[in-house]
């Protein structure tokens, strides 16, 4: 397959697919935006909002973020491959990507599990925050509605990013990439990137703030 | 953008991990809560710079392009902001 033919003038080199693409994810950045904002909202009519640490795990997500931004470097990577038309780089690349997603997406079901199964030390950080129960559940407060809201949201996004890379391997591995057709994996690529760059957002106004 | 950039894309790894524990790091600064919420914000706001320009290659697009990407987000802010007038509103049914 060719690559696709780009559109001259105001958009330079970009095909329509990468262009379509950057489209999305302004859609989908509002949307997680209009999370965020409202969760910001909601918090600003709290009398009481947990300390970072009192009951999600920092440094727990600490990792989860630092795995996130190696795959973000291992997707870059597997684009420079590509380009320079190293077709076992670019599925090598691409396999480590889609291994550090599933990982990632591990620790955050360990987290939820934990959450949602209980237990004392967490009833007792719970009710330090002025919550009741040994669970932290969505229905834990607008705290918990919150928190599982947007990470939960997230988590789906890191799920679809983990699909479509391997939907991508398929042609990866029959070589149908080349040094001059590499558009859909660059396309990809925007979307794993998006993926890292909201995280590192949600790390810092769910975890942080 | 065809060229190898593999020091640049490991360069910028090593800079997201950094920015990434130097917000931890400000966790555990004294500071009074709203300093510690810019700081954050101000380091989330560099990582994702960082994220876009480097790994989604916008440094090597179009200026045009950049600015249609870019413009919104402040703007939707600004409407934001604008609407958070509204908060201290209580609805009565």
């Amino acid at each position: 397959m060719q690559q696709a033919a780009a559109i001259s003038d105001p958009f330079g080199k970009a095909t329509t697919g990468k262009l379509g693409m950057w489209l999305f994810i302004l859609m989908d950045g509002l949307s997680f935006g209009g999370l965020l904002i409202g969760g910001a909202a909601l918090r600003a009519g709290m009398d009481s909002w947990p300390e970072p640490g009192q009951i999600l795990n920092i440094s727990l997500t600490a990792f989860n973020t630092f795995l996130l931004i190696c795959t973000s470097f291992t997707m870059v990577m597997a684009l420079n491959s590509i380009q320079k038309g190293d077709q076992k780089g670019l599925v090598k690349f691409l396999t480590f990507t889609m291994s550090g997603g599933i990982l990632f997406l591990g620790i955050q079901i360990w987290e939820y599990v934990h959450f949602i199964a209980g237990s004392e030390e967490l009833m007792h950080n719970l009710a330090l925050t002025g919550f009741e129960g040994s669970k932290f559940l969505p229905s834990t407060g607008i705290y918990g509605a919150v928190f599982y809201a947007v990470t939960g949201f997230h988590g789906l996004h890191v799920l679809s990013g983990v699909i479509y890379i391997a939907a991508m391997l398929v042609p990866a591995k029959q070589g149908a990439f080349s040094a001059t057709n590499y558009d859909r994996v660059e396309i990809l690529g925007l979307f794993w990137h998006f993926v890292d760059l909201i995280w590192i957002l949600v790390f810092t106004v769910i975890y942080l703030i | 953008m065809e060229n190898d950039h593999k020091k640049v894309y490991i360069n910028n790894a090593i800079w997201l991990t950094v920015l990434t524990v130097a917000e931890l790091g400000i966790l555990e600064l004294s500071l009074p809560k709203s300093g510690q919420i810019a700081l954050l914000l101000a380091l989330a706001a560099t990582k994702m710079v960082l994220v876009g320009l480097v790994y989604m290659h916008l440094r090597y697009e179009t200026a045009f392009l950049r600015r249609v990407i870019l413009v919104p987000i402040p703007l939707a802010l600004l409407f934001t902001l604008s609407l958070m007038y509204d908060l201290p509103y209580q609805w009565a049914f």
